[in-house]
């Protein structure tokens, strides 16, 4: 296993019961402590791919490495899917609990992370969706994985949230593997970005690479970033990173 | 010609939590209205209530009124809850049936709204096995065969993927170009802005500000949505009012 390599899938291969192929052959590294996305069609295998990381399934061929064999903490997409606990608090302290941590030290950290303390007593299927969102990633963080998984975790945040999401992935230095149709997300927040098409990696590289890369995005079902079709449109010199760089680059002409 | 008229709605819930506070606004025939607003600003809530289901829920309390000239439609949030039929065609025709209306001319509405909307292919498969936005598709063909005057969609683009998106962005096209009156609630505006006449800014259960896109773009920033880049940059540049470019087109023009 590569030295740099938080995980390592090499031709994993996995069918649903009824036969249907999911994952067909898909390869890939993520890199120690990066944010990585993974994008794709919905039903490109995205979700299976995490689910295996994860170790929810296992593949039917190939493998599946994570450094250090540490438990990867994982969040669904939907977060209901995921609750079982009565409070939130019970909720979160049920990885920590699990992994024989400091459960209360966890617990706290967690909750003021994602900025829930105040919700510790309600119940997590009370919430509102964003809190709901919040309280999923805070049992995840709370059992201090190296490695976490998370489906989609951007689906359904407006702009101040998701941007407060890709602050704090960004600043986990953890491992985090994570699924999004969200171009513009990606490209801001990601230091790699993996494509899949029917259940295949055919792409992983820096998201400006990836997601300049019009052909491979139309095949993909993904959306192009808005700074990349900005860049095209009004033929600037190359794809700004940021919004701000984008307003520097348009006074600059 | 005003469809519906919607004048000091207040919705409490048991314990007296205000989700809608003295909300009135109106839709009109043939306009394309964006209800925005950040998750739990009330969104759906006025959704279901311009089209009427919210009076059928005893755990609300409901004042203001809503008048309805033209019949209203809903497509849920999470569509699939509403097709109750093995095939996108009978489920078509569920509600038809249910009215009373002559077989022949269920047939005659199907095709005709089938036609419209570009989803001919789908008629014969089964609802399990739709992608999420032929999913949107087949319940709005399921309400749009009872000629609606309006329809109201209720965030048709969360968790949906580009080709999705671009399937129910398609359809709200073709209904616009009908001169079918629509009403979407939505948080991300990229696509849709340069969509929408008018666009209610909803914040905290109050309508914050109603207007057209333009003059109301930088509200919608504050309230979180998720704006075209173009109108973005603009907005960073202290651009206001009737000059905010809607679409990348624009901002270079």
């Amino acid at each position: 296993m590569n030295s740099e390599s938080s995980v390592e899938i090499r031709d994993v291969r996995y069918a649903y019961d009824d036969g249907t192929p999911v994952l067909r052959g898909a390869s890939m590294d993520v890199a120690d402590d990066a944010v990585h996305a993974l994008m794709g069609a919905n039903g490109a295998g995205k979700t299976t791919l995490l689910r295996l990381v994860a170790g929810l399934r296992e593949p039917d061929a190939g493998t599946v490495r994570i450094a250090g064999d540490d438990p990867v903490g994982f969040a669904p997409e939907n977060p209901r899917a995921g609750f079982f606990a009565e409070t939130v608090a019970a909720e979160v302290a049920f990885f920590p609990k699990n992994r024989g941590l400091d459960v209360d030290r966890h617990v706290e950290e967690a909750l003021a992370a994602m900025d829930v303390a105040d919700l510790r007593d309600r119940a997590p299927l009370s919430l509102s969706g964003g809190e709901q969102r919040a309280v999923s990633l805070a049992s995840v963080l709370a059992g201090d994985p190296a490695v976490v998984a998370l489906d989609e975790p951007s689906s359904g945040l407006h702009a101040p949230a998701q941007r407060r999401l890709g602050e704090l992935l960004c600043g986990l230095d953890r491992t985090v593997l994570c699924s999004t149709h969200d171009a513009d997300f990606a490209y801001e927040f990601a230091d790699a970005v993996s494509v899949l098409v029917d259940g295949e990696v055919v792409r992983t590289g820096d998201p400006a690479d990836v997601l300049s890369d019009r052909d491979l995005l139309a095949r993909a079902g993904i959306r192009t970033p808005g700074l990349v079709d900005l860049a095209a449109e009004l033929s600037l010199a190359r794809v700004p990173s940021s919004l701000d760089e984008a307003i520097e680059e348009v006074a600059e002409r | 010609m005003t469809l519906v008229d919607v004048e000091s709605l207040s919705v409490r819930t048991a314990d007296g939590s205000r989700l809608l506070d003295e909300v009135s606004l109106s839709v009109a025939a043939g306009e394309t209205l964006l209800l925005c607003g950040a998750p739990g600003a009330g969104k759906t809530l006025l959704a279901k209530a311009i089209e009427g289901v919210l009076r059928r829920r005893d755990d609300l309390t409901v004042d203001g009124d809503v008048r309805r000239v033209g019949d209203v439609a809903l497509v849920f949030q999470h569509p699939e809850v509403q097709l109750v039929r093995q095939t996108v065609e009978h489920d078509a025709a569920f509600g038809l049936e249910n009215r009373g209306v002559p077989v022949a001319e269920i047939r005659t509405r199907i095709d005709r709204y089938a036609r419209l909307l570009g989803v001919e292919p789908l008629l014969d498969r089964d609802v399990h096995d739709l992608s999420r936005g032929e999913t949107t598709l087949a319940a709005l063909l399921g309400v749009l065969v009872t000629e609606p005057d309006v329809v109201v969609l209720d965030e048709p683009l969360t968790a949906l993927d580009h080709r999705n998106a671009e399937l129910v962005l398609d359809a709200i096209d073709r209904l616009r170009s009908h001169g079918t009156a629509v009403v979407v609630a939505e948080h991300d505006l990229r696509d849709l802005l340069s969509r929408a006449d008018r666009v209610v800014v909803l914040d905290d259960g109050r309508v914050r500000e109603t207007g057209d896109p333009r003059h109301l773009a930088a509200t919608l920033r504050a309230v979180g949505a998720k704006l075209p880049v173009a109108t973005e940059l603009a907005l960073e540049r202290d651009v206001r009012g009737g000059d905010v470019p809607l679409t990348t087109d624009e901002l270079r023009e």
